[in-house]
Formats: structure tokens, sequence, C-alpha cells
């Protein structure tokens, strides 16, 4: 994947901003450079224009032909100008080069180009009065056109020279820009440095997380901070849970292990006879029996906590119910427990068979476990209208104290510790089928009075 | 000598009481959970508790802190599946005595259990002497000077009481207190009948009265001054 930096970016986006207003800048500058220059420029040719209509006027010449006294009028040099009667009979010329400035079908001002050159050209009417002697005042009135050209080539020349400096310094801010920006983002940038070198601080023993002060006073950086030590807490909180478990079933197996060989060893105490060998024989063995229990219930919750549901496997739950149902119906019978089924859907759940088998000898066993005798364990499934199976398994046990009841999912949690050793339970019935059900997208809860009863209800999603 | 046996796994707490029995011919007493095993404490002054760390009810860990708050002298033993440094030393700081981690061996449990019993009442060597009579608390067997003097187990475990507390006069309640536990029948007489035997026996051997029976106050053992421990 193709790095990115904020650093670089927000420079890359300043300078281009930057480089946009500059350009916006020039452009500016040149027009308004270029339309101050077109106005002074109008203005002179107007102005010598005007000038040169005077020198006209005042011109002797009778005929056709003006000559404009150099001490009148004197154009600068470059100029050109041509004086037409409305016939456009040329009546004076600066050069001949100004020959090729015919009178234009409009007045004022024109551009054109003469000899390879380009000209402002302004063009007017005036009116000369001549031979006022002799029409005794009066004179005669000899209108005349006037084209006066002032050369425009070094405009844009200055126009350019004018906004050259705006260029420069638009260029000179940009360098200075990046240089500043990305000594001003590294330095801006540097509580997320500190936030990276603080969680970077973090080690899987500890998982502590300290912010730094600068992460928590700036506004952005504050959720980063406030997000990573969530984090860790709940990893904190998880850790704890594995590390509870490692250390309960630690405790668990060793216990198991150390039942078995205390029981060797008290048999080699003391000469015993051959019935009391044999009894303590068979008192080993029946620990033993417990340690591969313990050892089989350990790794089916394994299994079912960590490998993924089989996608796909289905099964229909009335079917596991009686086999379950009968499976168990003779421990039930053993502590005159009856056991009953009902089920009231065929519709398949989205469960493998054999985690739904260990799922019902699990509840169904805890059920009779907590049942005094004459009392009824009942099993039911139904179909509910969300496309879900509900599968729900009641005793009228003793129940279980409130305080209990949120921990009753908690691996190697017992109620009466006691009781549970002596009937085998590892406190793992629970955990176990919760895995299970909540692998296979399903909910576990249950619902308890002391003294009338459990109420273990699951809702499996249909197939 | 009375043991508590605090152990929520009743198989486990089953053959440790029995080796204790057996071996050191102790009277134990078994809690399967701390909260018991608290009840038990304030009615019984036991000479030794052997305590699982991970018990129902109330932690092994706060039954310890609990029984040490209450000022008792009682050696602690402790079982623990955790064999982790700080572990250890948060236990030993707490009070407790010794601690042996899961599974153990039974045999050095025993070992364990009569060292602490000893130190409990002050005693280094593993034999005690009050005059002529020597005790060897390995052996559990009682000499005067060279000669064996063959007692019964009771007889035997009431002497080793009574020369843990030499000189002081031990009530029959006490001697039935240290010397039972609550699975025995108690018949107060039954007791009076050792304790004469005993006395008959330690007469025979020294010439001297070794136990003396102070009515309706208990008996103590002496030996002129020369009292030792």
């Amino acid at each position: 994947m193709k790095t990115r930096s904020i650093v670089r970016d927000a420079t890359a986006m300043v300078l281009a901003v930057e480089l946009v207003c500059g350009i916006v800048l020039c452009g500016t500058a040149i027009l308004h450079e270029r339309h101050a220059r077109y106005h002074e420029l109008e203005e002179m040719v107007r102005g010598s224009a005007d000038s040169l209509v005077g020198a006209v006027q005042d011109a002797e010449d009778p005929g056709d032909h003006v000559t404009v006294n150099p001490e009148e009028f004197q154009p600068r040099r470059g100029d050109l100008y041509t004086a037409y009667t409305p016939d456009h009979k040329l009546i004076s010329a600066s050069s001949d080069a100004a020959r090729a400035l015919t009178p234009q079908p409009h007045d004022g001002f024109s551009k054109l180009r003469v000899n390879g050159h380009t000209y402002r050209v302004y063009q007017r009417e005036a009116l000369r009065i001549i031979d006022r002697y002799e029409t005794g005042g009066t004179g005669l009135r000899r209108p005349f056109t006037v084209v006066y050209a002032m050369p425009m080539d070094h405009i844009w020349d200055e126009i350019l020279e004018a906004t050259q400096f705006y260029v420069l310094l638009s260029a000179a801010l940009l360098a200075l820009t990046a240089v500043l920006m990305i000594a001003l983002l590294r330095w801006l940038l540097r509580p997320l440095n500190e936030l990276a070198a603080s969680a970077s601080l973090i080690e899987e023993r500890s998982l502590h997380f300290a912010p730094p002060a600068s992460s928590l006073r700036i506004r952005e950086l504050r959720p980063v901070s406030d997000a990573i030590a969530q984090s860790m807490t709940r990893l904190q909180h998880a850790f704890a849970l594995q590390r509870r478990f490692v250390s309960d079933a630690a405790h668990e197996l060793k216990t198991a292990v150390a039942v078995v060989r205390s029981s060797v060893q008290v048999l080699t105490l003391r000469a015993r006879s051959a019935e009391q060998y044999q009894a303590g024989l068979d008192r080993i063995l029946a620990d033993n029996t417990r340690v591969e229990e313990l050892v089989a219930r350990m790794l089916t919750l394994a299994r079912y906590e960590e490998a993924p549901a089989e996608p796909g496997s289905t099964c229909r739950l009335d079917e596991q119910v009686q086999m379950a149902v009968s499976a168990l119906q003779n421990i039930a019978s053993l502590r005159a427990v009856a056991l009953r089924a009902q089920c009231e859907t065929e519709r398949p759940a989205r469960l493998s068979a054999e985690a739904a088998q260990t799922l019902l000898s699990n509840l169904i066993t805890n059920a009779i476990e907590h049942s005094p005798s004459g009392s009824e364990v009942v099993v039911r499934i139904a179909q509910t209208d969300t496309g879900h199976i509900t599968l729900e398994v009641r005793d009228a046990g003793s129940g279980i104290a409130p305080e209990n009841l949120p921990h009753v999912f908690e691996r190697f949690f017992r109620e009466d510790p006691s009781r549970s050793r002596q009937t085998g339970g590892a406190g793992l019935g629970l955990a176990i089928a919760k895995s299970i059900v909540e692998n296979a997208g399903g909910t576990i809860s249950i619902q308890s009075q002391p003294g009338s009863g459990t109420h273990v209800t699951v809702t499996l999603p249909a197939a | 000598m009375r043991v508590l046996v605090v152990e929520d796994e009743p198989r486990l707490a089953e053959n440790i009481a029995l080796a204790l029995r057996e071996g050191p011919g102790y009277a134990v007493d078994v809690s399967l959970d701390g909260e018991d095993a608290l009840l038990l404490c304030t009615t019984v002054a036991f000479d030794l508790i052997v305590l699982d760390l991970m018990l129902p009810r109330v932690d092994g860990r706060d039954v310890l802190r609990k029984i040490r708050a209450q000022h008792s002298q009682t050696p602690v033993l402790i079982l623990t599946a955790i064999s982790e440094k700080q572990s250890i030393i948060d236990l030993l700081n707490l009070g407790a005595d010794d601690y042996m981690t899961k599974p153990f061996d039974l045999g050095e449990l025993i070992a364990r259990a009569r060292a602490l019993v000893r130190r409990g009442t002050g005693v280094r060597q593993t034999y005690l002497t009050v005059g002529d009579v020597t005790l060897n608390l390995v052996e559990q067997s009682v000499r005067v000077g060279q000669l064996p003097v063959d007692l019964s187990p009771t007889e035997y475990r009431i002497l080793e009481y009574l020369m843990h507390h030499p000189r002081r006069i031990v009530s029959r309640q006490n001697l039935l207190e240290h010397l039972y536990d609550f699975t025995w029948e108690h018949h107060s007489n039954v007791i009076e009948a050792h304790v004469s035997n005993l006395r008959r026996k330690l007469r025979a051997a020294t010439g001297s009265a070794v136990i003396e029976n102070l009515r309706g106050r208990g008996y103590r053992l002496s030996a002129g001054d020369e009292v030792s421990a």
C-alpha cells in the first residue's frame, strides 16, 4: 500500500492553494496594468491627435495639401498620422509609412498593423476655417479627418515588467511557505508522535497505557488516546478472564491429579489387607475416571469456543430431544425424576447433531441433578414467529440463589461445590452449553426462583 | 494434636485426613468451604490448619487473613495450585507458615505438618524430653532411658500432647479437644482410662509419677524440676 504523509499532503495542498492565489494575483495585476497602460496610451493618442488637429487648423496652406509646422506640432518618435478630407483625399501625413493609415469607417479608437508593428489608432473629425480675410472674416469651412497612430508593441513589455514583481513575490512566498509548513506541521504533529511513543510502550504483560499530556490537550487527539485507553481496558478485562480461566483450569487439573496421587499414597502408608488394597484401587480408578471426564469436558469447551460452527450443518431438534431424553431416562428414573419431552415443531435448527446432543445432555443432566425425587423435568421445543426455535428445560428443583445467577455460565462456577463435586460436576456444563449456543448464533438465558425451580431458555436460528 | 483440613475437593480432603490420622496420628476435621472453616476455627483451638486456596464462599486467602486477624497462633499450611513466586510471597506475608503446590507428595505433607505442629509449641528437635522420658516424634516411639515403652496409639498421642505442654495443667476437656475430631464419639471416661493406663506404664518404667492427676482440674506432666522441652 502506498503510504501517505499528512505533512506532505498538507504542504502540497497549501502550496496548491497559494499557487492559485498567486496566479489570480498576477493575472489581476496584469489585467489592471494593461487597462491602465491602454488608458494612458489612449489619452496620449487622443491628446496628440487633438494637438495635430490644432496644428492642421493653424496651418496656413489654403490648398489641399497641408504642411504641419514642426513648431506647432512635433509627433513623438514612431507615431504616425494622416489627415484626410471627407472625400478621402490625403491632405497631410507624418511620413511615407503613414500613408497606410487610411480613414476607418468609424471615428474613435481602433487597432491597426502597419509594417509589422501594432498601433493604437485614433480618428476624429475636425473643421478648418480658411481664407478668413478673403471672405470678410467668416472663412471657408473645410472639414477633415485626422487619423493618429501610436505604436503599442512596447506596452506588453511594460506590463510584464511592472507585474514581474508580483510573480517573483509569489514564487518567493511559495518557497517560504513550503519550508515553514513542513516545520510547523512537524511541530504541530509532535503530540501524535508522543502518543505513538506511549502506545508503543504498551506491553503484553502490563497492557498499561498512559496517554501523554500533550495528546490530552489536543481536541483532535483526545478521541484517539481515549480509544486506545478504552481498548486497553477491554483487553485487560479479556486477558484477566483468560488468566482466570487458565488459573482455574490449572487448579482443577492439579487438584484432580492430586486426588489420584494422594489416593495411591494413602494406600502405601502402611501394610493393608487384600480387601483394603482392592477397595483402594477401586477408589483410585474412580478418581482417575474423574480426571478423564474433567479433561474431556475442558476439551469439549475448548472445541466449541475456538472452532466456528460448521456452516450448513443442521439437525431436527425434535429428534435430538427424543434421543437425549431416552438416553437420560435411566438416570432420571434412578433419582425418581419424571423426564418429559414436548416437541411442538419439526423444523430443523442451524446446529450440528453432535452439538445438539452435547447441549441437550448438559442441560437435562443439570436439571435432573437439581430436581428433588418425585418432581418433573420438562424439555420443550417450539417455533417462534421470528424464524427461531426455542428450547426450554424446566425443573422444579431447589433453584439458584439470585447472587449466583449472573455467574452460572462462567467456567468452573459451582453453586454448591461440595455437592457438585460429589456428583462429578466440574462447573463446565453451562459454560459448554453457552459456547455451543453462541457458536450457532443463538442465545441462552436462565431464570430461577430459589425453591420453585430453574428454567433455561435457548433460542436457536431455524434452518 | 488436632488438625483442620480445608479443601473443597472431598476426595482430596478425605485422603489428606486419612494420611494425617494414620501417619502422625492426628485428630483431623474436614471443611469443604471457607465459611465452615472459619466457624470451626472459632470453636476449636487447632494445632494446625491445612488450607486450600481456591475455596467456595470464603476464599482461602480471606480465611487466612481472618484467622490471623483473630490473633490465632495456629500454624497454617497452604495448598495451592499456583507456584508463582509473587503468590507465595504474598501468602507468607499474610501469615502463612508453609505452602505446598498441588499435586503434592502425601509423605511430604505429613512431614511438613509434623514440623509445623512441633514448631507451633516451640520445639525445634524431632524428639521431646521430660525427665527420663524421651518421645521420638518421627518414629512415634517412647523411651525411658534406653528402654522402649510400649504405648497404644491413643496413649502415645496423650503423652505427645502433654509433652508439648510440659508443666502446664491440661484439662480433660483440653485433651479431648486436641485428640479427637468431630467424627469421634465422645466418652470422657474413655480418655480417663487411657490416661490411667499411660500413667501406670510410665510409673512402671520410671519408678515415679510422671503424670500428675489434679482432681477436677486435669493432668500435668512433671519430672521434678528438671523439665526440658
